[in-house]
């Protein structure tokens, strides 16, 4: 038998039958399309969350906690749990860890979430960072310009700080307001136990706003290292209890992403715990293959139950083509000509599902991830505009002929045994049958 | 009608050359054909040995049950004895596997049936042009090669017709164009009138033995009908599976 009449016969095979081959490519259409879709979506949340990272050279930052605090947060990669005694992170760690080759700087990391920044009559209560001049150098300025750490009324914001104020009349929050130049100050209240509230103010100058780079950023004020070390006294927020000159934890600037696991190891060696973004990222990066894997998965189950129903269409089709089989067997057709032509039709509904159910699972993708989007955009009031227009959704080309492959493979494995069965029909049976 | 056939010689017939070195096309050497009943087994055939002459027409008349069909299927490759050999062409196709079956069945016969068994589906001449299907000829070549069968056999003006559209006496033309498609020599036909009237019947038996004379092929017609093996050379009566008597006809 030549291929193209195995292929006109087996058109027309599937159009007779015009109905059920409908119905049972739908099945298929449903299952590709699911694991189009849900792989996609995986894939996609994957790529944007990565990118937003590397986007923005986090991958690059090392930070560094001692192993007291290490054990108090839980298991850090690439911890070693050990019994030495506790080295704490000082000013002689920090250069220390300078001097590691590949280190390009080094920040004692600061983080304030109780200062409020007010500006004339505007309060944003953002989280207040520390930052040195090795800091301030991995920072992108878009308006206005860098403090020098010695600056300390200087302070520079991020490109989203300007929507998190509220009016501290109405306490109604207020639409980006003017803050490159302005003068404010930034307020420490601190509550005794005898219960009075003393307020610290600092006074401050807005002297740049930094380029939109990820959510962190783009929602801190940067305050230079003393004087967020001022903040933090005037808030006794030594949180962990830690002693004078030492540090919850230092932030680490790798010249280059190669050179990010040499430091790590250095400074493991030294006795700290080190969590590298590169390290988050590979983690990241694999709970989300997991994840794609296992919405993979639900789309296969999908797919899993159109097949059976290929089988089922197929078996049928066996019984209403009983005596023609018979027909093709007495003019000569053999048993392999026969099974051809079943396995082709399940394929062939493979293929058709495939390919409709890819594109189903597109737009469908497609459609959700604008949704998805379009809920972001507007039930963020503090405008997380880094993740407008994201795309969630993503079909890179080996899931778009993947899922088409995978769809004719698993139509033509639930041929296998219709086919068979039509092949070994007994021709005197099946003629004989009305 | 003989006019028609004897054009149809012409055209289709290219291997029309006897092969003198056997007279026999055909040989049955104690061939048994047993089935399984629930738990009794019916012998279909019982020690049944035949020879057959190249391009003899043969007729193979009985009562119902008395095997005639399952002879034909044994000489027509449906069928493998439970015991004997059915020597054909000099070759023992009892020994044959499912695809030389199939291939034998392709090349050296020919069925005709009772109810036709045309497929539904197809044309007239999408119907005769189906063995060639698994032959391998060219879409083009098929077509043009039925068309011409069925307008020799007076069916022009149906090519596109559905079985369902034609009566009785065109589908059995139909079959036998589909039968002869593949210059099969042996033709093998199965109480081919059973679904016809006598008018109708009587030509396609004329159709069959034109053929038979004609083109020179060898025709086995089973019938239960004696007025049809009137057209044959031999009848073979066979009755519970044995043969009873083998006469010849005369005119």
């Amino acid at each position: 038998m030549k291929f193209s009449d195995l292929i006109r016969i087996v058109i027309k095979n599937l159009k007779r039958m015009k109905l059920r081959t409908a119905l049972t490519v739908i099945g298929v259409i449903v299952g590709t399309a699911a694991i189009v879709t849900l792989v996609g979506i995986g894939i996609g949340f994957q790529k944007s969350i990565t990118s937003q990272f590397e986007s923005v050279g986090l991958v690059k930052s090392i930070q560094v906690y001692p192993q007291k605090l290490a054990r108090a947060m839980g298991p850090i990669h690439g911890t070693k749990p050990t019994e030495a005694e506790e080295v704490p992170l000082d000013d002689k760690v920090i250069k220390e860890i300078s001097e590691i080759e590949g280190v390009e700087g080094i920040c004692p990391l600061i983080t304030l979430t109780g200062a409020k920044l007010q500006i004339s009559n505007y309060i944003s209560q953002a989280s207040t960072v520390g930052a040195n001049d090795d800091m301030l150098k991995q920072l992108d300025i878009e308006f206005g310009e860098k403090f020098k750490e010695t600056d300390l009324r200087y302070i520079i914001v991020g490109s989203d700080i300007n929507k998190t104020f509220y009016d501290i009349n109405t306490e109604k929050s207020v639409d980006e307001i003017e803050l490159l130049g302005q003068k404010g100050r930034i307020i420490i209240e601190q509550y005794s136990s005898e219960g009075g509230t003393s307020i610290t103010k600092f006074p401050v100058i807005v002297v740049g706003i930094l380029e939109q780079s990820y959510p962190d950023y783009d929602l801190s004020i940067f305050v230079p290292i003393e004087l967020a070390e001022r903040l933090l006294k005037a808030s006794k927020g030594k949180s962990f209890a830690l002693r004078e000159g030492e540090y919850t934890a230092i932030q680490v600037f790798s010249e280059s992403v190669e050179k990010v696991d040499s430091i790590v190891e250095k400074i493991n060696e030294m006795g700290f715990n080190v969590m590298s973004m590169e390290q988050i990222l590979g983690t990241i990066s694999t709970i989300f293959t997991i994840l794609t894997g296992v919405l993979g998965a639900l789309g296969a189950v999908a797919l899993f139950v159109a097949a059976i129903g290929i089988v089922n269409t197929l078996v049928m089709s066996i019984y209403e083509r009983f005596r023609e089989i018979g027909i093709m067997k007495a003019v000569g057709a053999s048993n392999s000509d026969i099974n051809k032509i079943f396995l082709y039709e399940a394929g062939a509904i493979g293929f058709m599902g495939g390919v409709f159910g890819v594109i189903t699972g597109y737009i469908f993708g497609k459609g959700l991830s604008a949704i998805a989007s379009y809920f972001i955009q507007t039930s963020t009031s503090e405008g997380l505009t880094t993740f407008s227009g994201l795309n969630l959704f993503e079909v890179p080309f080996w899931l778009f002929f993947g899922a088409i492959l995978f769809a004719i493979l698993l139509g033509i494995i639930a041929g296998v045994y219709p086919a068979r069965r039509a092949a070994r029909l007994d021709p005197i049976d099946a003629l004989r049958h009305e | 009608m003989k006019k028609k056939v004897m054009i149809i010689n012409k055209v289709i017939s290219k291997n029309n050359l006897k092969k003198d070195n056997n007279n026999y096309i055909v040989e049955l050497e104690n061939v048994s054909e047993e089935f399984n009943m629930g738990s009794s087994v019916i012998n279909a055939l019982d020690n049944v040995s035949l020879k057959i002459k190249r391009g003899e027409f043969l007729s193979i008349i009985g009562t119902s049950g008395s095997g005639k069909s399952t002879l034909l299927n044994v000489v027509g490759g449906l069928l493998k004895p439970t015991i004997g050999k059915v020597i054909v062409e000099g070759i023992d196709i009892s020994t044959y596997s499912d695809n030389e079956m199939a291939n034998y069945r392709k090349n050296m016969v020919g069925f005709v049936f009772q109810s036709f068994n045309l497929i539904p589906t197809l044309t007239a001449l999408e119907n005769v042009e189906y063995p060639m299907i698994f032959s391998g000829i060219s879409r083009a070549e098929r077509l043009n090669r039925s068309e011409e069968i069925l307008e020799k056999l007076g069916l022009h003006d149906r090519l596109k017709h559905n079985p369902t559209e034609l009566s009785g006496g065109e589908q059995q033309r139909v079959s036998i164009a589909r039968a002869i498609i593949n210059e099969p020599e042996i033709i093998l036909a199965d109480e081919p009138t059973g679904n016809l009237d006598s008018k109708t019947g009587k030509g396609i038996m004329d159709v069959l033995k034109t053929i038979n004379e004609e083109m020179g092929r060898t025709l086995i017609v089973v019938t239960h009908d004696i007025y049809i093996s009137y057209y044959s050379d031999r009848r073979v009566y066979l009755s519970d599976g044995e043969i009873e008597k083998i006469e010849e006809v005369k005119v």
